[in-house]
């Protein structure tokens, strides 16, 4: 299908101005054509379009024909135009340069509606139709349609990183290029970024194009859409490309333009996406990854008791807040902790994606008491030094004034007794003789209570010894064998007992004579020279011993002189003297002593 | 042994001349009773507090001041000087159930420590007479002693020495047993092993060092027992299973019963 139909004036030179009509309205766009008609071409300079704002243009069109013989060359410059306010205006002439002569073209004034006077009409004049289909043999520039579309229309999508750390910001931008006129957008592929938290940078609502210079051709470039990725996996990800549809508008000469609907992609993109290192990854990471900042902030450091008080965190930083899992302060229990309110804000600074993030906590002090706030802390991967850093509020301070509230509910452990002691009161003050001493104090100073102590120790040793002097002073000797008779006594019976044993009785008798005699003698003070029956009987009987034991006293010796003179009248055996003797003796110590 | 009537001559000067001196106190302390009825709290506390700067003590004095902060709502203090009362008078009735309801009045509440009844019945008798009751105890058991000792030496009748030995004997040993009682006591009244919390609450390091970690809190009117110094830093335990709940805290939160 060929292109540039046209309605030439064979020959003839001329350089005109064109518009479709003189009226339009106010929202409407106006195309107005220069054409020059066989002549030279130099130095196209458009007039100033006071009034008007240039929508798009100038657009070049060129197109030589040889009809019946006669070659006619024509050259249009299209413009589309939109009137800034409404009234008659004058678009002024062009001028080129021809022949070395300056030629201008014709002014043309212009009726601007109030805007809805006059329903839009875009069609173009009425020998559109004819242009088209008349234009078999218009063969313009030899290019095909989709070919020439493409090169000057076309999608492009930029990213600004290709390797990235999960969670670091990408920026997609896609752009369109085009140098045919457009009149109608459609998207008909919108990405859909699988893999990325995204954010959008800019959405056109409107497509505001700049002149830019791509691949050194000069374009009509737009940003269509430019949005912030934040990769959620690792490993190789895809952008999405971008489809869309245009209906493009081609100026065919004179009045006419043609209109073609144009699809086209972007083609997409792919980035490489690192997992964070896992060396000195901090247990409190929060999964940021750019720039975070930190403040702690309380509304004040003294409170009553039941009086709210607001701790509040604010981050701030680059990268994807929206990462950011809101750090719980540890709290005593004497605090109530109510759920956080959140505030956010998102800003671009550049293409970077950042914010703010406000938690603010309430707090309900039930107990009086100074508090610490135990610090709050938090880390984020650092993209410009590659590292993790650990965020760390300082302690803060609370003192807390005034009655506890919770005692009840704390004080479970009660038991019955103790609910009964609660409704009472305490017991009155002592006012009697308050016996004061002062501290540490004892009965008396230490060394003299020692003292106190072993006194009577020493003095019962001291009596004893007092007593014993006194003895051998009075020369009471006496007194000593009275004091031993006993014991004397006791062992003699022993070696008479040791003679019965071995059946001697001779021995036996004389040793039991001894113990007898020699233990009357000590305890009655009577020299053995001394000692007789008689002596010793008597002084018993003065001593009060019994008269019945003095009989058996008797007895026992005369047995144990006779048995020692004449053994052979002796009819009692050894045992029952001894038995008789040890009886004795043990009566008389009772007795004696 | 004159040396001896000597010395017990000058210990009752002595007395005496303390006798003339605690007139003065006896008023400071009436006007503090005054204050007290007159419901003026803290004229009444630093009536006693006076007192006690003084270095003048006893049970009736820490038993009103006890009453006093009680009254005044200061816990803390209040439950301070009812465990002193009853350290200096274990058998301080109305201090032990003043204490009990102060305890009541705070927050954390301590479960007092059980132990075995053998060592409990112990604990209650030594500590049930103050050091100078098993003192003036002992003394006079080993002065019988000794006049029983002299009937045993100077007798001659078998029966009177053998009784009077025995009896001897037996009265050495009991002075003994009250003599270490009063040692125990005397150690008890003069050390320090426990201390009440004085402060609204304040924090258990983990070591004697402001930037140590917090363990965990204590509150006013906490009774703990003190471990060991350092720098005027105390280690204190708290509640009856020994390590479990230990840690450091500044001295000056304390109050030392």
């Amino acid at each position: 299908m060929l292109l540039f139909a046209f309605n030439a004036m064979a020959q003839a030179k001329a350089f005109r101005a064109e518009v479709p009509r003189n009226t339009i309205a106010e929202n409407e766009a106006l195309q107005i054509t220069f054409v020059i008609e066989n002549m030279e071409d130099r130095n196209f300079s458009p007039p100033d379009f006071k009034g008007f704002n240039v929508v798009s243009g100038p657009m070049k069109g060129m197109s030589n024909m040889n009809i019946n013989g006669v070659r006619s060359s024509s050259v249009t410059y299209v413009y589309l135009l939109q009137p800034q306010a409404s009234g008659k205006l004058t678009i002024g002439a062009a001028s080129i340069e021809s022949g070395g002569k300056t030629v201008k073209s014709n002014t043309i004034t212009i009726t601007v509606n109030k805007a809805g006077t006059k329903p839009a009409n875009s069609g173009g004049g009425g020998n559109n139709g004819g242009g088209n289909k008349g234009g078999g043999n218009n063969n313009g520039n030899g290019q095909d349609v989709n070919d020439y579309l493409n090169e000057n229309l076309f999608i492009r999508l930029f990213v600004d990183k290709k390797e990235v750390y999960k969670g670091e910001q990408v920026t997609a931008t896609y752009k369109l290029y085009r140098k045919v006129q457009v009149d109608q957008y459609s998207i008909t592929q919108a990405p859909s970024f699988n893999g990325f938290w995204t954010v959008d940078i800019e959405e056109a609502k409107t497509i505001d194009f700049t002149v830019e210079t791509f691949n050194g051709v000069q374009y009509y470039v737009a940003v269509v859409r430019k949005v912030a990725l934040f990769p959620q996996r690792t490993g190789e990800l895809e952008i999405d490309p971008m489809g869309l549809e245009c209906t493009v508008v081609v100026p065919t000469g004179g009045w006419s333009y043609q209109r073609f609907q144009h699809k086209f992609s972007s083609g997409k993109a792919k980035i490489m996406v690192k997992p964070l290192p896992e060396a000195n990854k901090p247990a409190d990471f929060s999964g940021l990854v750019g720039e975070l900042d930190m403040q702690v902030t309380l509304d004040k450091t003294n409170a009553k008791t039941d009086d709210p008080i607001t701790l509040s965190i604010k981050f701030s930083g680059k990268g994807n807040l929206k990462f950011l899992e809101n750090p719980t302060p540890e709290l005593p229990n004497d605090f109530e902790l109510f759920d956080p309110k959140t505030t956010e804000k998102s800003t671009l600074q550049g293409n970077v994606v950042g914010g703010s993030r406000q938690i603010d906590y309430l707090l309900i002090p039930r107990r009086a008491g100074t508090y610490k706030l135990p610090p709050i802390a938090t880390s984020y991967f650092d993209l410009k030094k590659g590292t993790y850093v650990s965020l760390r509020s300082p302690e803060m301070v609370l003192a807390v004034e005034g009655e506890s509230t919770v005692t009840q509910s704390v004080t479970s452990g009660i038991n019955k007794e103790e609910v009964e002691l609660l409704g009472q009161d305490i017991r009155y003050i002592e006012t009697d003789d308050p016996d004061l001493t002062t501290q540490g104090s004892f009965v008396m100073p230490l060394p003299a209570f020692a003292m106190t102590f072993g006194a009577p120790v020493l003095l019962f040793f001291g009596l004893i010894a007092l007593k014993r002097k006194r003895d051998k002073e009075l020369g009471n000797t006496s007194l000593m064998k009275h004091r031993k008779a006993g014991k004397v006594a006791a062992k003699r019976l022993k070696q008479a007992e040791e003679c019965m044993k071995a059946n001697d009785k001779r021995g036996f008798y004389n040793e039991l004579l001894k113990a007898t005699w020699g233990y009357l003698s000590d305890k009655l003070g009577i020299p053995p020279s001394d000692m007789n029956k008689d002596a010793a009987i008597s002084a018993l009987r003065s001593r009060k011993v019994d008269e019945a034991q003095l009989a058996v006293l008797a007895a026992m010796l005369d047995t144990a002189e006779m048995a020692l003179y004449a053994p052979s009248t002796i009819n009692e055996s050894l045992q029952q003297t001894y038995e008789k003797a040890t009886r004795i003796i043990d009566q008389l110590e009772n007795s004696l002593s | 042994m004159r040396k001896w009537l000597l010395h017990i001559l000058l210990m009752l000067a002595c007395v005496n001349a303390r006798a003339e001196e605690t007139v003065d106190l006896v008023g400071i302390y009436n006007t503090a009773n005054e204050a007290f009825a007159a419901k003026n709290y803290p004229a009444a506390i630093e009536g006693y507090e006076q007192l006690l700067s003084i270095g003048k003590i006893s049970p009736a004095v820490y038993f009103n001041l006890g009453n006093a902060y009680f009254r005044a709502g200061n816990m803390g203090m209040s439950i301070l000087n009812y465990e002193r009362a009853l350290k200096m008078d274990p058998e301080h009735v109305d201090a032990a159930f003043n204490l009990k309801l102060a305890n009541l009045r705070i927050n954390d509440r301590v479960e007092p420590t059980s132990q075995f009844i053998l060592i409990s019945w112990y604990q209650s008798l030594v500590h049930g007479r103050s050091a100078s009751g098993w003192g003036i105890w002992a003394l006079s058991a080993i002065w019988l002693a000794l006049a029983i000792g002299t009937v045993y030496i100077f007798s001659n009748k078998l029966v009177v020495r053998r009784l009077s030995f025995t009896l001897m004997a037996l009265l050495v040993v009991s002075s003994l047993v009250l003599l270490l009682f009063a040692k125990v006591q005397y150690q008890y009244e003069n050390n320090t092993q426990a201390a009440i919390i004085t402060v609204t609450n304040t924090y258990v390091k983990a070591a004697p060092d402001q930037t140590s970690t917090d363990l965990f809190i204590l509150r006013e009117g906490t009774k703990v027992t003190l471990l060991e110094t350092q720098d005027g830093w105390q280690k204190v335990s708290v509640g009856d299973n020994e390590g479990d709940k230990v840690g450091w805290v500044r001295e000056d939160v304390l109050g030392l019963i």
